[in-house]
């Protein structure tokens, strides 16, 4: 706090020096500029930085507290994500709205979110993974959707992913009233309840049994902590780690009980958020330009990896392996599948848009739309069998059948490496960014690694990286896009998992990659099949370290090869093998083998679909994958 | 001083027909297209160009949404909506099969996906160094070699050129004004157009100068920078350009740092109707007769 207040008043010291600063207001009131410039933009960003600093650090450390969980906070819960969607849609629907009209709006988006959030993560006991994974899930579908409104309603100039992006700038005090005004009711409703809710200190039952309502208590510190969340995105946009990084450090610092943890956690917020932005501002022009929520999401990844490396408090409510399914008839069922697959892939072959609507095409048509339709259709059907592969392997590993490439940050990690070397390399150089792809798949694979040492490569504690991954991600591409490269567009081309420019060598690639990954994976079918059975079993079974590190490199080149053509994003790892598994595949070789049918399966329909229904416009597949997928994907939290 | 009022309104009704006569002159149509190669344009400054030489082409991107933001010259009846400018429909740009398909040099990572079905061109308006408004003259000659319709480039350019020269006279008087030249991303950061820009290049052209010191940190030649920083060129003619596709929005002009920058208090500060700071030759032009209409 100290050296956020030295920088601030440096900065403004050396802003404006010799102004008479006793009698601002009278000198601004006569037209003096450097005095209307400190008095309408100066000081309110730092007012507006300690506002949201400490709303983000109370709602940071409400949810922490109620979830039990040191990685909750806004932007994990997907509780930002939801308001900011809402936030764009509206921008969109009604291009006038005033502030007052985004506020309401916030704080719908937010609280439809968390609804959605509760629903999915209630049954898990709203257990820390339970509650991450719900959150991360969410997080993707609400990004999704957010860049599909962007994507076709930007005007090519005016950016709309700058807004919204968490700058503090400001030009008089209206944005500081209004979060003064709408964390007033949180703040004045939190003071009377912050003594109820060191209830949750305690295990539910012993809660209980002291007849606290714990249920509804808690629901009411979550609306709170949502509220805040809400008002802060409308007022300023999306600002990640510091509802993380505060309460961490009020918790280092050993604040004992919830009430003291509020204040310095609040204290610690304003703080970190002024001196982000105080020295965005002290690092000059181009920096200045910069938003302070670009700036927090890269400072956030390395202390979530950070807390990583202690026990999370709670354990993981053993993974359910459903014992009543049946394990015979997947012969059959495999059989269907590939019928209904191969009717897919006809269908998507042939069946092509016009102006007038949907039709079969005649010879000509088709011959001509053919050697564009097979590169794409083999290069989504191949991806999504990898990513599909990579997840069964991960679900069989871990025995967690929430795991996926997605939640290890694998396909994060190849996109940040191909984006990396997309701007390091020469421009010439083609396979560049493939490389850099495999290159940021190792870095993740390390990292991976490395806090699995700590902990077991099968903990579910890992999972939760892709977390850390996919904010860093979102983070370089936020400040990757406010440079004047063109080279954006195939970056952005990637992201969102488009397929339209899969070239057929690309697709022969992608296709013999998860060919040689399909028969490796059936090789160590046996390792699959043991490992679910748990750490002692299975070391005595002779399965070594290195079998699951083979096992986990595997996973990385599937996904390295999936991440490079249908983008990062979908769902298709997490969703297949789940989709396999509640079809009663529990034989590991089995399960592998309709996993990536289901995969492939699911993309190709994505990939017509994206195809077909805003003709000529496409919707890539992967951002359609992710979207068709969250919804399932929360059915089965709920049905686990 | 008795003389002023008359003046004043000669001016005015001076003004009037001149912006009539470059308006007529500007959207005059050309006789319907001469038989030349099928062409298919993938960026908004290109099809803008092509427009104004009365060059239709079988297909451009995102046409809906040039109409609402560009929106002059409009698309022909004739082209076909291809797709998004980063991302069009290939099957259908196949269907379509166009002799040559052109481009911006932001759009190179198409290439390879386009050669396989068509001849590319690659225009450079924006390259991110140098002078846009002498790409864009040198685009739209180009674009008329592509269309085998150099007579109707070299028109276009000179029409333009003649044009600018009008308005040069017209400003003469107040010649050497230094320009900020903005434009609204939201209620607090604005775009400033840097060296680089289209509009720096017309203003140049206009004999005015750019007050802006700074480089580009955009590809089309501009900045992200709050009010308070246009507060450190008092001398300058502060212009406004309503943004495309953002409703006009009086938080900022209403704000009270807005209302005390030097330039709005002295009453140099215009607002120009929306324009689109990534278009062509033809973007140009407008621009540079709304700024002259507006400080002349």
């Amino acid at each position: 706090m100290v050296v956020a207040l030295l920088l601030t008043a440096f900065n403004l010291d050396a802003a404006f020096p010799g102004l008479a600063w006793r009698a601002l207001v009278r000198h601004a009131g006569m037209g003096e500029l450097p005095a209307v410039i400190a008095l309408y933009s100066a000081l309110p960003r730092i007012a507006v930085a300690l506002l949201c600093g400490t709303g983000l650090a109370l709602s940071g450390t409400l949810f922490q507290q109620i979830l039990r969980n040191p990685l909750a906070e806004p932007s994990t819960l997907s509780v930002s994500s939801g308001a900011y969607l809402a936030v764009v849609a509206s921008a969109i629907l009604w291009p006038g709205l005033l502030l007052a009209g985004k506020f309401a709006v916030a704080i719908a988006g937010a609280g439809t979110a968390m609804a959605l959030f509760l629903a999915a993560s209630w049954r898990q006991a709203l257990s820390p993974v339970a509650v991450s994974l719900a959150g991360m899930t969410l997080n993707l579908v609400f990004g999704s959707l957010a860049s599909i409104l962007v994507t076709f309603h930007r005007d090519g100039f005016v950016s709309l992913s700058f807004w919204g992006s968490g700058s503090l700038r400001q030009n008089d005090w209206s944005v500081t009233g209004w979060l003064a005004l709408g964390m007033l009711p949180a703040l004045l409703a939190l003071a009377p309840s912050a003594r109820a809710l060191t209830l949750f200190n305690l295990k539910d039952e012993a809660a209980s049994s002291l007849g606290a309502d714990i249920r509804r208590l808690g629901l009411i510190g979550l609306g709170l902590a949502t509220w805040l969340a809400a008002v802060i995105v409308a007022g300023i946009g999306m600002i990640g780690f510091v509802g993380l990084a505060a309460p961490w450090l009020a918790r280092r610092l050993g604040a004992a009980g919830l009430a003291n943890r509020l204040w310095l956690s609040a204290l610690f917020g304003a703080a970190l958020l002024l001196l982000a932005d105080q020295t965005l501002i002290a690092l000059g022009p181009f920096a200045r330009a910069l938003p302070a929520g670009a700036f927090t999401a890269c400072l956030g990844a390395p202390l979530l990896f950070w807390l990583l490396r202690k026990p999370l408090p709670m354990a993981m409510p053993p993974a359910g392996t459903p014992a009543s399914m049946a394990t015979g008839g997947h012969r059959a069922r495999t059989t269907l599948l590939m019928i209904g697959i191969g009717l897919i892939i006809a269908l998507s072959a042939t069946v092509t848009a016009d102006a007038g609507g949907w039709r079969l095409p005649d010879m000509r048509e088709f011959a001509t739309a053919f050697p564009w339709r097979w590169p794409r259709i083999v290069g989504a059907g191949a991806g999504g069998a990898a990513l599909a592969l990579a997840g069964a392997i991960l679900q069989r590993m871990t025995g967690n059948a929430m795991a996926s490439p997605e939640a290890l940050g694998i396909s994060s990690g190849t996109l940040i490496g191909a984006a990396l070397a997309l701007f390091a390399l020469p421009a010439g150089f083609a396979a560049g960014p493939m490389l850099g792809g495999i290159a940021g798949a190792a870095a993740a694979f390390g990292l991976i690694v490395s806090i699995g040492r700590r902990c077991g490569l099968s903990s579910n504690r890992m999972l939760l990286v892709g977390i850390g991954f996919g904010s860093i991600l979102s983070a370089v591409s936020g400040l990757l896009a406010l440079l004047p490269d063109p080279r954006l567009q195939s970056l952005q081309t990637w992201m969102l998992g488009s397929t339209s420019l899969v070239s057929p060598d690309a697709a022969l690639l992608t296709l013999a990659g998860t060919c040689a990954g399909l028969a490796a994976a059936l090789l160590t079918a046996r390792w699959l099949d043991i490992l679910p059975l748990g750490g002692a079993a299975s070391l005595s079974l002779g399965i070594a370290m290195s079998a699951r590190l083979c096992l986990l490199l595997l996973t990385c080149a599937l996904s390295a090869i999936a991440s490079l053509t249908i983008g990062p994003l979908s769902f298709v790892g997490l969703m297949a093998p789940h989709m396999a598994r509640a079809m009663g595949m529990r034989h590991a070789r089995a399960h592998l083998k309709l996993s990536a049918l289901l995969g492939c399966g699911i993309m190709i329909l994505a990939d017509a679909a994206g195809r077909l229904l805003v003709f000529p416009y496409e919707i890539p597949a992967g951002l359609l994958a992710s979207l068709a997928g969250g919804p399932y994907l929360i059915w089965a939290f709920r049905h686990r | 001083m008795s003389q002023a009022a008359p003046a004043g309104l000669r001016n005015i009704a001076r003004r009037q027909f001149l912006s009539g006569a470059a308006a007529a002159m500007a959207l005059r149509p050309h006789p319907a297209k001469a038989a030349g190669p099928r062409l298919v344009s993938l960026s908004w400054a290109v099809s803008e160009t092509l427009y104004a030489m009365g060059v239709a082409p079988v297909a451009a991107a995102e046409t809906a949404l040039y109409d609402s933001v560009v929106r002059q010259p409009e698309t022909p009846a004739s082209t076909v909506d291809i797709g998004l400018q980063g991302a069009p429909n290939l099957e259908y740009l196949a269907q379509l099969s166009p002799d040559i398909v052109i481009i911006q040099s932001w759009q190179d990572n198409l290439r390879p996906a386009l050669e396989r079905c068509a001849d590319v061109e690659t225009v450079d308006i924006y390259t991110g160094a140098g002078d846009a408004f002498a790409h864009a003259r040198d685009a739209a000659r180009k674009l008329g070699t592509i269309a085998a319709m150099p007579a109707r480039a070299d028109g276009l350019v000179l029409q333009c050129d003649a044009r600018l020269e009008m308005l040069r006279r017209r400003l003469r008087p107040g010649a050497n004004t230094a320009c900020l030249l903005v434009q609204m991303i939201d209620e607090t950061n604005l775009t400033v157009f840097t060296a680089g820009s289209l509009f720096d290049g017309a203003l140049t052209r206009l004999g005015l100068q750019n007050a802006w010191p700074g480089p580009p940190s955009l590809l089309w030649g501009g900045a992200v920078v709050g009010l308070e920083q246009l507060a450190e060129h008092p001398d300058a003619t502060l212009i406004l350009i309503d943004s495309p596709g953002l409703a006009p929005d009086e938080t900022l002009t209403g704000s009270p740092l807005w209302q005390a920058l030097p330039p709005v208090r002295a009453g140099r500060s215009h607002r120009l109707a929306s324009l689109w700071g990534f278009g062509g030759l033809p973007t140009a032009l407008r621009f540079a007769e709304a700024l002259t209409n507006a400080i002349a």
